[in-house]
């Protein structure tokens, strides 16, 4: 079974944000951010793409599958 | 993913199979166990009918009420600096929060308990007026504790909501509003209604396993004591809207 796997921990290291600053610049909450962080939730479309155009980064490289075929 | 959905609509179905089955297990195994004798006091009272049962009650709604005035005094009357509370944890909420949840559930218990009070209360005194040797005094300080403990729980739950506000004033309750809990649902993010979908879900699963454990003990209250159809029928009626309510939305949902 593939699993959605993330950097969004490691990117917001990168650029030296909260977790609440990126919340805020994504519009969502920090909550949510957390929960995508521990994997215990899959963003919708709309806050990936969001997410990514924080980090300058293509969706795919921020979110990727991992595990099975 | 359509196989585990599929799994757990079986899983769902059986619960009523269960159920049954343990109504008729219960009922054979109960068949040969006489009746309790009638002598037995099983009225929860030492003094009046029922005097035991509304003393639990109001120490559990003043318990309730200590412990929500104890999580509220542990709750920052502003909310902390974001950097400070949460830091790079992966905690959802932060320890100021976490004693601000536990005051709005201690406070909602304490609300629902209350009026659970004045609902016996009520039912006692309407069931029990025409009777002779009518304990009045009993009744009256027994409706008017149940009033005073709506009137302190109500308050309570008022300061607690009124502090949660100051915490989320993005996503402020109003106690007056109609749509409350819908207005609020509107103002979470995705994540958090995620949350909440997932909470609602599991309390939903729990429901229909408490309905069939409420109807069982209904029979066996039946067994035991005298014949009691009108909590097995409620119960009944509220499994169906249960159930209803949850194909309904799903329907609604399959077929925009």
């Amino acid at each position: 079974m593939e699993e959605l796997h993330n950097h969004v921990r490691e990117l917001r290291a990168r650029d030296r944000l909260s977790q609440t600053e990126l919340a805020k610049l994504i519009g969502a909450s920090r909550q949510t951010i957390a929960l995508i962080e521990r994997g215990d939730y899959s963003p919708s479309v709309v806050l990936a793409l969001k997410i990514a155009h924080v980090f300058r980064e293509p969706v795919e490289k921020i979110f990727e599958l991992k595990g099975g075929d | 993913m359509k196989h585990s959905s599929s799994s757990s609509i079986k899983k769902r179905l059986r619960l009523p199979l269960y159920a049954a089955g343990g109504a008729v297990v219960g009922f054979i195994g109960a068949n040969g166990v006489r009746k309790v004798p009638s002598d037995l006091n099983w009225t929860l009272s030492v003094y009046y009918d029922y005097d035991l049962l509304f003393a639990v009650l109001a120490a559990a709604v003043v318990v309730m009420m200590l412990w929500n005035i104890f999580s509220l005094s542990r709750t920052p009357s502003v909310p902390p600096m974001e950097e400070d509370t949460y830091g790079e944890s992966d905690s959802l909420i932060s320890p100021a929060e976490r004693s601000l949840g536990k005051a709005m559930i201690l406070s909602g218990f304490s609300v629902i308990v209350a009026f659970t009070w004045a609902a016996l209360a009520l039912s006692l005194y309407a069931s029990n007026r025409n009777m002779p040797n009518y304990p009045e005094l009993f009744n009256l300080v027994n409706l008017i504790g149940a009033c005073i403990s709506i009137f302190i729980v109500v308050i309570l739950q008022s300061l607690t909501l009124k502090r949660y506000n100051r915490y989320f004033p993005d996503r402020a309750l109003d106690l007056n509003s109609r749509n409350m809990k819908k207005d609020h649902f509107e103002k979470l993010d995705e994540g958090e209604k995620w949350i909440v979908y997932r909470a609602a879900y599991r309390s939903f699963q729990m429901m229909n396993l408490l309905l069939g454990v409420g109807m069982l003990s209904m029979v066996l209250y039946s067994v035991l004591f005298t014949f009691a159809p009108f909590p097995i029928v409620m119960l009944s009626i509220i499994w169906i809207a249960n159930i209803g309510i949850y194909y309904r939305e799903t329907y609604r949902a399959s077929n925009q």
